[in-house]
């Protein structure tokens, strides 16, 4: 594969990485809690570690849902959770301002909280 | 949900972001007039907002490394390692993981070392690790944490050692505010760890505040002696100007700060020796009085090129009170070039109990004049005013209570005092001059510390005269204090009545002229007639 330029490279590793550790997490076989409200353990993974797998599978899921009504802000979360990349990295590989990537990232963790929590059965 | 849907909502969520709490109900009502699953939608996605701040903000990556490291752990509890039976994980650093352990042979408490398994790949790292290890463990000092065993179980290096309750020096510091006299004591304490291992031909390679243990006694512990050695590469070649070749361990889950004590030599990759410790017991006494290591950077490189180049800034910026005696250690201890430095830690260890002592003594007769001050706050309740560390300087103003200044004038009556004190002494010291017809006075001679009448009226200065001149001229190495008791037999061996030379000091005047001033006679109790 040929990097087009940094940007695409910093896109399709945090694709991979996203691959990777959701892999991992479905590989354990901890499945048990689906898409619960697992927030915390995403913080404070050391405490409750065993809620994670379950957790990072539901984001992925969640994350999946986002992408269908709101693309790019599914891409944020990719970039900065998975890809670890900084507001301006991020705004970089999207061609977008910081700001709007800081709104879209506030955005996108309402929106995929909310999802998690379960609470998101209708379809106003 | 629809795009379409959503992006009406991001609107509305927006612009009720933007707003405060309570404001945000009458807005919603207005802007969703006629579409009640619409503000019910908004609603609930805002309700999240106080979750949202935390979540998913450390990148993923980082969770699962701390999350697979906290599942190896919990995977070895439990678990027999030789003659132990691991109860808990202590602690996890760089150099693995550490567990309380049972020994079931002694039944006894130990703790137990499990090295990584990238660490022990390499046999030829293993056998000098090995050989270090088993040096250390033949070491024996108070100060030094004692090594039972050293073994290997199925591929699993362990390292058995002593179980010492306490915390470590990081934690403390992160807790609480050292005084002085407590950062003096511990150098100390690390300083003699340090003359013993080195008298042994171990140089520790990694003293760092992660390294020490404080027991609730006060006693410190320095662990981990030669460890370091097994993260190392092979030393580098002579290269002056190549710090980039510098090693630093970069493993996931092992703190930055790693480098943060490092000596020069180290940050290039030389080839160390006990005076590279002595650079890092320096930083690490810097870091308890500043609050922060003299040698900052962004990122390890920053840290390595700050070691190799910039002078550490005064102490005196963090903490003005702190003595300039122990600005003087410190630069010695930190020079860059390792023959500036302290050659040995037997050149620093005096150095640093001479310190202690005079700080200790200053503590205590500030402790006692603490009665006779009025107000009785800050400084003077809080038992002795030693010179407490890291004063903020960017903060307000420091208020100088009532209490806090009369202590500095005590204390420069004080010193006035001990000059006036040191005259009278060095009246004494010839007329024993005259007295024993001697030529001079040379190391063989004893200097006769009479006792004194205080007729200041401050009942403080009572005992504390003589125990002050006597301090301070023992910090001569050309003096003898002859001792009090032998004083006393030979007065009455010589059976000579108290006689009327008294010596008078004179008057001493508070700064500042304030409040009636002390008045000090000072005068032998029973004074020496010296007849030829």
């Amino acid at each position: 594969m040929r990097w087009q330029n940094r940007a695409h490279f910093f896109a399709v590793s945090a694709q991979l990485m996203r691959r990777i550790l959701i892999d991992m997490a479905r590989s354990r076989h901890y499945l048990k809690r689906g898409g619960e409200a697992q927030q915390v353990s995403l913080e404070e993974a050391l405490e409750v570690p065993i809620e994670r797998e379950a957790d990072l599978v539901a984001l992925d899921d969640a994350l999946n849902s986002l992408a269908a009504v709101d693309p790019r802000k599914a891409q944020v979360v990719e970039l900065r959770y998975f890809g670890g990349l900084s507001v301006e990295e991020t705004a970089e590989v999207l061609k977008v301002a910081p700001n709007t990537v800081l709104r879209d990232w506030r955005l996108a963790k309402l929106w995929l909280l909310h999802e998690l929590s379960g609470e998101n059965h209708d379809d106003a | 949900m629809t795009p379409e849907r959503w992006q009406q909502i991001e609107k509305l969520l927006n612009a009720a972001l933007e707003l405060d709490a309570g404001q945000r109900a009458a807005f919603l009502g207005v802007a969703c007039t006629g579409d009640e699953a619409l503000r019910k939608k908004v609603e609930a996605l805002l309700a999240h907002e106080d979750r949202a701040e935390k979540f998913i903000e450390a990148p993923a990556l980082e969770e699962e490394a701390k999350r697979i490291a906290a599942d190896q752990a919990r995977s070895h509890v439990g678990r027999q390692v030789g003659p132990y039976r691991i109860l808990s994980l202590i602690g996890a650093g760089g150099m693995g993981e550490i567990y309380l352990a049972q020994d079931e042979r002694l039944g006894r408490k130990i703790a137990l070392k499990l090295l990584p398994a990238s660490f022990t790949q390499d046999q030829e790292r293993v056998r000098r690790f090995e050989q270090e290890a088993r040096a250390a463990s033949a070491l024996n000092h108070p100060n030094i944490i004692t090594i039972h065993e050293i073994g290997q179980v199925d591929g699993l290096h362990y390292i058995a050692t002593e179980f010492i309750e306490g915390q470590t020096l990081r934690q403390q510091l992160k807790t609480a505010r050292l005084k002085l006299r407590a950062v003096l004591e511990m150098a100390v304490q690390v300083a003699s760890a340090l003359t013993a291992a080195h008298a042994a031909g171990i140089t520790h390679r990694d003293i760092k505040p992660e390294n020490t243990m404080v027991r609730p006694d006060g006693l410190v512990k320095a662990l981990d002696f030669g460890l370091a050695k097994l993260t190392e590469r092979p030393a580098a070649t002579v290269d002056m100007d190549a710090t980039t070749n510098a090693e630093v361990r970069t493993d996931p889950g092992t703190v930055m700060g790693t480098a943060h004590y490092m000596s020069p030599e180290q940050a290039r990759g030389l080839k160390v020796d006990g005076r590279s410790d002595i650079f890092s017991l320096g930083v690490v006494l810097y870091e308890m009085i500043a609050g922060k290591t003299p040698f900052e950077g962004a990122t390890t490189t920053d840290v390595l090129a700050s070691i190799l180049r910039v002078e550490p800034v005064p102490l005196s910026y963090y903490s003005p009170e702190m003595p300039a005696e122990l600005e003087r250690i410190l630069a010695k201890a930190l020079e860059k070039e390792r023959e500036e430095r302290y050659q040995t830690v037997k050149d620093l260890l005096p150095d640093l109990k001479r310190l202690k002592q005079r700080q200790e003594f200053e503590a205590e007769l500030e402790r006692s004049v603490q009665p006779g001050t009025s107000g009785g706050t800050g400084m003077a309740t809080s038992g002795g005013a030693e010179a407490a560390v890291r004063t903020e300087r960017d903060g307000e103003a420091r208020t100088t209570s009532n209490a806090k200044s009369l202590i500095s004038q005590i204390t420069s009556d004080k010193q006035k005092i001990i000059l006036v004190l040191a005259v009278l002494i060095i009246a004494a010291a010839t007329l024993s001059f005259y007295f024993s017809r001697r030529p001079a006075l040379t190391e063989a001679d004893s200097i006769i510390l009479a006792d004194f009448v205080n007729t200041t009226g401050d009942t403080v200065f009572d005992s504390i005269l003589k125990q002050a001149l006597a301090i301070q001229l023992e910090q001569s190495p050309f003096l003898n204090i002859f001792p009090d008791e032998r004083v006393r037999e030979t007065l009455r061996y010589m059976n000579r009545p108290p006689g009327d030379a008294r010596g008078r000091a004179g008057d001493l005047r508070a700064p500042g002229g304030q409040s009636p001033a002390r008045r000090l006679d000072c005068a032998p109790r029973q004074p020496l007639r010296h007849h030829a």
